[in-house]
């Protein structure tokens, strides 16, 4: 599935998204998809697939998401989930201090399956509960450098970051090395909003490099 | 994938096969026995004469189970009748009782289901008392990290009750009540309506102190939205006080909501579906075992019956038939409108029965359909609690 070293002109990543029940998983993944935002998403059974085609410089990348359930009862076919995956994104709500402590169990599972041979991004969601936040950024910031993973802030909701976070995640696959900081910028088809543009810069400073 | 399953090589039809998988991957199956011209004859759905000539004069069913069963799985009924229907393919209703027997079996399930609401009351004092103690915050789920563990069954409960809160609220309702009511004309029976009378209410069970929080924050659900999640809510929490070992998956909400759009007694809901996790509860294992199985079989099945679909789905990694998870998890309840899903969960549920009333025909005991074999309260564990 994912090509390792070069990327071929229709080369296909699979990104699996994983964390805690309602953390806004499907949000962040149907925000990026479709461009919008739904209260109601129904939890997510098992797993769910989508794709999309992201275009790079020169060449054509496919996106496979993997959409996990967050529930415990959904866990034991995880690890088959993730053995073939380029990328674990794992979601906490940094309005929930459960699920940020639950994402260190998740960062482990991936590299138990994957070693270091896996890119990880570490996501808090739901930026725009600002009355109800339990994990401050700087918290979220440092257990990306504790576990060495990448860290991003997002609001599905609000549409802040998401596009950000693709950027992040595309400009890190194996083989994008040759792709110019500035030429990321235009990995994919998005206009900014300011205030993307703005937590943008804000956050460029804190978050690492991939480990990879 | 493994070619091991229950698919007899050879002669056997859509339906043979489907009756060996779930009834979500058996829909598949039968779909595409319908295709390939499997199809049995296809009747209009069971009207309301047609339900009535065949009670007897004590509106016993009896010995016209069998017509029921034949005329339901080739044609499904309309939905006014399913209220009345439904509770007899799920076999919670016998054939052999009268109408004043009926009406004693719901009374002994309405018992049921308020000590079932009881206990749930319980437990949530039993949790509120344990968070004082604890003081461990007012969000159930400190306390699997609280100094103190909690009980095993009362853990249990908790982490059950803090889920079905998270999915009762965003459950969709949207394609079942009013707004859909008013699009397709066809479901505005006196079987649904904000204004249920069941069990759950009229007899002292509230919600919990957090489940009512859950609802009056939820500002995104409509007033007929908050009332029937708070019915699923005391309808789940139920189910997982019943039967402990399974307690609460998500997927199951999807698989409630129909019960409780179909039965306006909530205790009629409730047991409908107990009947219906009876079948598909090792879906729900919780080390997956059951969904795998079934999966493993779909693939079979898929090998078998179009080896060029499967030779792609291998083609393209997916030949675990992952992306069949929810549609087996929940009945194709959200691959397919609410309606269309009603008719081929009854079609499923009538062809199933029938096939084992012909099997018990075929061992020489047909008498067993109309004894305690079918009585939910005759000598079942089921109700006790």
């Amino acid at each position: 599935m994912a090509s390792g070293g070069s990327v071929s002109p229709l080369a296909k990543y699979k990104l699996v998204f994983l964390g805690d029940q309602s953390v806004g998983k499907t949000s962040i993944i149907t925000r990026f998809m479709y461009d919008k935002f739904d209260n109601t998403y129904q939890a997510t059974i098992g797993i769910d697939f989508l794709s999309k085609t992201m275009y790079l410089e020169d060449r054509t990348v496919r996106l496979q998401l993997w959409d996990t359930a967050g529930q415990e009862r959904f866990r034991s076919l995880i690890p088959s989930y993730i053995r073939d995956s380029s990328v674990a994104v794992v979601v906490y709500d940094v309005s929930n201090r459960q699920s940020f402590l639950n994402t260190a169990r998740w960062i482990e599972e991936v590299r138990t399956e994957r070693g270091s041979d896996v890119i990880v991004v570490l996501v808090g969601n739901k930026t725009d509960l600002v009355d109800k936040r339990q994990v401050s950024i700087e918290e979220g910031d440092a257990k990306a450098r504790e576990f060495n993973v990448m860290f991003i802030e997002t609001s599905a909701k609000a549409g802040f970051n998401i596009k950000a976070l693709f950027r992040k995640i595309a400009a890190a696959l194996p083989g994008m090395e040759s792709l110019s900081a500035a030429r990321t910028e235009d990995l994919v088809d998005v206009n900014l909003s300011a205030a993307a543009s703005q937590s943008r810069a804000g956050t460029a400073s804190s978050a690492s490099t991939c480990a990879c | 994938m493994p070619s091991r399953s229950g698919v007899q090589a050879g002669t056997a039809s859509g339906v043979d096969i489907a009756l060996g998988l779930s009834a979500a991957a058996a829909a598949a199956l039968v779909a595409y026995g319908l295709i390939q011209g499997h199809k049995q004859q296809r009747l209009q759905p069971l009207t309301r004469e047609q339900w009535l000539a065949m009670q007897d004069s004590t509106h016993r069913l009896s010995r016209s189970l069998p017509v029921l069963l034949d005329q339901v799985r080739k044609g499904g009924c309309l939905p006014e009748l399913r209220a009345e229907v439904w509770p007899y393919l799920l076999r919670l209703d016998s054939p052999s009782d009268n109408l004043e027997q009926r009406r004693k079996l719901r009374v002994e399930l309405s018992r049921s289901y308020v000590k079932l609401l009881q206990r749930c009351q319980e437990l949530e004092c039993a949790l509120k008392t344990s968070d004082v103690r604890t003081s461990a915050g007012e969000a159930t789920a400190e306390h699997a990290s609280a100094a103190q563990p909690l009980p095993p069954s009362l853990a249990q409960f908790a982490e059950a009750q803090r889920i079905i809160l998270l999915d009762a609220v965003r459950t969709d309702f949207s394609q079942s009540g009013q707004r859909s009511a008013a699009g397709s004309g066809n479901s505005g029976s006196a079987n649904r309506g904000p204004s249920g009378n069941g069990a759950g209410e009229g007899e002292g069970q509230r919600l919990g102190r957090v489940a009512e929080e859950t609802l009056a924050g939820a500002t995104h659900l409509t007033a007929f939205e908050r009332h029937a999640a708070g019915r699923l809510i005391h309808l789940l929490s139920a189910y997982a006080v019943h039967d402990p070992e399974t307690g609460y998956c998500q997927g199951m909400s999807d698989l409630a909501v129909p019960m409780l759009l179909v039965f306006e007694d909530d205790a009629m809901a409730f047991w409908c579906f107990e009947r219906l996790l009876q079948r598909v509860k090792k879906n729900f294992r919780h080390d997956e075992s059951g969904i795998k199985e079934q999966l493993a079989t779909l693939a079979a099945v898929l090998q078998r019956a179009d080896p060029v679909l499967f030779h792609h789905l291998r083609k393209i990694q997916a030949g675990d038939c992952f992306f069949a998870y929810r549609m087996v998890i929940v009945q194709l309840r959200r691959e397919m409108p609410l309606q269309q899903a009603m008719t081929l969960w009854e079609l499923l549920w009538a062809e199933e029965f029938h096939h084992k009333m012909d099997n018990w025909v075929s061992a020489g005991s047909p008498v067993r359909l109309a004894d305690s074999a079918v009585s939910p309260l005759a000598g079942s564990p089921n109700i006790a609690l």
